[in-house]
């Protein structure tokens, strides 16, 4: 059975059209799992609610596309990324998993990659010179998070070698 | 009402739902209270699952084995808890905690194909994917099982920051 003839995949992508006007690529791929695909959207939902601002959020989920080599997250995401007030060079430079120029994002971007580099193991002087720049447990937690909603996106476009949306193709980054 | 009083409502709202549910308060519960945005992400995201085509003791015995190879003990001894209570059998259960696969061949294989979506990062080829399929592990399955290695990414990363007390409820686990 397809997402297509399937009535849970069916449904579950009925509602993603509705929330965002189209069905990406990437949603139809998940859509064989209507679980997985509720479990994301409902994560998704609560993360709008972190410690986290907007920007910082869209910075963070870039950071780890790009450290997950995720050919589709990253042109999905420049877009929200810009309206979320990123600049040009800054989206650049964090799929290219290069310095940022905005300090609103040096820190917080330096975490989630130190949280990856390390698989999670901080360790007391990591969280001391979290604490430094301000970054305490909430937000290490909700990078973490972050980093759990990007594995299922990240690892199904492995999985699917996802192509991506001709809308997204337009982007200029 | 400041972030702060609210936050905190929002924590004891999460942890009377998670009483309610369990019984008791897990650690790691307490633990990754410090965002209740993340906590909510991973009781929703837990939630989900139960709509999975993964049956409960396939998902705890998978729990286990990510859990395992994620080098969380706290999560080990949790899900080989849950597991227990899902009629896992100790024979299988002693085999997983020692990093060997559980006689149940169909349990065997769903631990296999978590081990190689954890070691390849999500990044299948055509081969794996025909082997799983030959296997009977659909494609839903695989990205169910993403999604729980998704999950196990909170709570075995926020378990390695905060070094977790186990809960002396999961028994001899």
């Amino acid at each position: 059975m397809s997402v297509d003839t399937d009535p849970r995949a069916v449904e579950v992508m009925a509602e993603i059209e509705a929330a965002l006007g189209f069905v990406p690529n990437f949603f139809r791929a998940m859509a064989q799992s209507p679980a997985a695909t509720r479990l994301y959207l409902a994560g998704l939902d609560i993360m709008q609610h972190s410690s986290l601002s907007e920007k910082e959020s869209q910075a963070v989920q870039l950071a780890i596309s790009a450290y997950n080599e995720c050919h589709y997250c990253g042109p999905a995401h420049a877009k929200a990324a810009e309206m979320a007030g990123i600049t040009p060079d800054d989206i650049m430079a964090l799929r290219a998993g290069d310095e940022l120029g905005d300090p609103d994002l040096i820190d917080i971007v330096g975490a989630t990659r130190v949280i990856l580099d390390k698989r999670g193991w901080l360790d007391e002087e990591d969280l001391r010179d979290l604490a430094q720049s301000g970054i305490y447990r909430e937000t290490i937690f909700d990078i973490i998070a972050f980093i759990s909603l990007k594995t299922i996106s990240n690892y199904i476009n492995h999985v699917e070698g996802t192509p991506l949306d001709a809308r997204f193709q337009n982007e200029p980054l | 009402m400041t972030t702060d009083t609210l936050a905190d409502t929002k924590r004891d709202a999460i942890r009377a739902q998670v009483e309610g549910a369990f019984g008791f308060v897990p650690n790691v519960v307490s633990e990754m209270l410090e965002s209740p945005a993340a906590t909510a992400a991973y009781l929703a995201g837990a939630g989900e699952m139960a709509e999975a085509t993964l049956t409960g003791a396939e998902q705890q015995v998978i729990n286990v084995a990510i859990s395992r190879r994620n080098g969380c003990k706290y999560c080990q001894a949790a899900h080989t808890a849950l597991a227990k209570a899902k009629g896992v059998s100790p024979a299988d259960l002693t085999a997983l905690k020692a990093g060997d696969l559980p006689g149940d061949v169909e349990l065997a294989n769903l631990v296999s194909a978590a081990e190689l979506l954890l070691e390849k990062q999500g990044h299948l080829g055509a081969g794996d994917l025909k082997e799983l399929e030959d296997q009977g592990i659909t494609r839903e399955k695989v990205y169910e099982i993403i999604a729980l290695i998704a999950l196990k990414t909170i709570t075995n990363w926020v378990n390695h920051i905060a070094n977790t007390k186990i809960n002396e409820q999961f028994g001899d686990a």
